[in-house]
């Protein structure tokens, strides 16, 4: 074993790495080689110097001979009010709100489009009895809201998919909930649907509720998407706010009770 | 130091989760351990900028921290990457700073040691893996174990590394003896 190799273990002997086995050994080798010996008491020297000078306060000190507390460290500024300050802070909710309410749209959506390709196949006839079989045997009114709900699902679907504000969206779901839920409230009343049949509209009203969350502006899929650094403050300078200052009329220097002389160009 | 480690630990988890009070005690608890270990990676000056960076992007992956190790030792590991990138990228473009210029801050420092800026200058010249070695094990305090876990290599290689790296200011101390004697009330640099 050349001197290269007793060294690394002397080193590990100034940290308090080694062996019992190699420290013994170590100790023979030294016993014979001034090299080493000499070179020991250099690293320990360079050791000592570097621990005492640029060693952090609160460390662990293997060979306790050096002070563990040497200068404040109070010079450092503190990061932790920098740091949580750039962090977005809505970022974890969104994060995990975001993709759960899309991923709840999509199945919604994909429903919604299999009922109304489902009903599109059965007619008025095979299943439920929608309270129109007496007067009009509709079946294009049955196809009609068929197409209907088709529609609403690939809206969903969209919605879902594509990350787009759902502005657009809004105003003709909003209508169709609505008159629906009144429409419904009114059938109930009068006895013309069933209450099971209602239930096939919980999808639509969910989806809508989920529609209008994900219009919100702070879950709104315009802002820094997915994997961005989303280092964006959460508020914005909304400039129309803001009255445009433009007074109509301006105080020329010589106001009033200030003096002046007559003469303005002068002035 | 291993009750601190196991607190920080449970600061990280818990701020990982989204409990900013226990990130700030985190961070706190933490950020003279990576400006040191960074200051002296590369360089004093850029110390806070670097510090900072390190805890941007701890704080990104904090959701995703498990323990396996310890918070200190995750967190140190990110440090080091952090200089390794900090290194890349200014090697990559033109210098701009003068080397001089590296150690001319000894306000910051607050430094009573001429030895210190000459030291610095020592561990500044050393090849970059036996410095982060040498830095984690003796500056910071680690145990080798801690160290490999924080610069992803063996045990076996922080070991030989740091033997190096004392080889290396033992030879770079006989070329400059002012590194070891103290010179009290001397202006530094």
């Amino acid at each position: 074993m050349g001197c290269e190799q007793w060294r690394e273990i002397l080193s590990a002997q100034l940290d308090g790495e080694e062996t019992p086995a190699e420290r013994i050994a170590a100790d023979a080798h030294l016993d014979g080689c001034v090299a080493c010996r000499v070179w020991c008491d250099r690293a320990a020297t360079v050791t000592r110097r570097t621990r005492l000078t640029l060693s952090t306060a609160d460390r662990r000190d293997p060979t306790a001979d050096t002070p563990g507390r040497l200068r404040s460290t109070a010079a450092c500024p503190d990061l932790a009010d920098v740091v949580l300050a750039a962090l977005p802070v809505p970022r974890r909710l969104r994060d995990r709100l975001v993709p759960g309410l899309r991923t709840g749209l999509a199945l919604i959506g994909a429903l919604q489009l299999v009922l109304g390709l489902a009903q599109v196949g059965r007619g008025p006839a095979a299943g439920h009895a929608h309270g129109a079989l007496d007067t009009l045997a509709s079946g294009h009114l049955w196809h009609e809201s068929a197409a209907w709900n088709i529609a609403v699902g690939a809206g969903f679907l969209f919605v879902a998919a594509r990350r787009t504000p759902t502005g657009g969206l809004l105003p003709m779901l909003s209508a169709f909930v609505g008159a629906l839920v009144l429409l419904s409230a009114n059938d109930l009343v009068t006895g013309r649907v069933e209450p099971t049949r209602l239930v096939s509209h919980g999808f639509l009203v969910t989806g809508y509720l989920i529609v209008v969350a994900l219009s919100r502006p702070r879950l709104r899929p315009d802002g820094p998407a997915g994997r961005g650094r989303g280092d964006r403050p959460a508020w914005r300078l909304r400039t129309d706010d803001v009255p445009a200052a433009a007074p109509t009329v301006r105080l020329l220097p010589p106001y009033a009770g200030s003096a002046r002389t007559r003469d303005r160009s002068a002035a | 130091m291993g009750d601190d480690d196991a607190e920080i630990t449970a600061w990280a988890l818990a701020a990982g989760r989204g409990d900013r009070e226990a990130a700030a005690r985190f961070i706190r608890a933490t950020q003279q351990h990576v400006r040191r270990f960074v200051a002296h990676l590369i360089s004093p000056a850029e110390a806070d900028d670097l510090t900072q960076e390190t805890y941007l992007r701890a704080m990104r992956s904090l959701p995703s921290f498990a323990a396996r190790s310890s918070a200190r030792t995750w967190l140190l590991g990110i440090a080091r990457r952090t200089a390794v990138d900090h290194v890349r990228a200014a090697t990559s473009r033109p210098r701009t700073v003068p080397l001089s210029e590296w150690h001319d801050t000894p306000d910051t420092r607050g430094s009573g040691f001429d030895g210190e800026v000459v030291l610095n200058d020592l561990l500044l010249a050393l090849p970059a893996d036996r410095r982060e070695a040498f830095v984690a094990t003796q500056v910071l305090g680690l145990s080798y174990a801690e160290a490999a876990e924080v610069c992803g290599c063996p045990v076996g290689t922080i070991r030989s590394r740091v033997a190096r790296a004392r080889e290396d200011l033992v030879v770079a101390v006989e070329g400059n003896p002012r590194a070891i004697r103290r010179r009290p009330g001397s202006a530094a640099g």
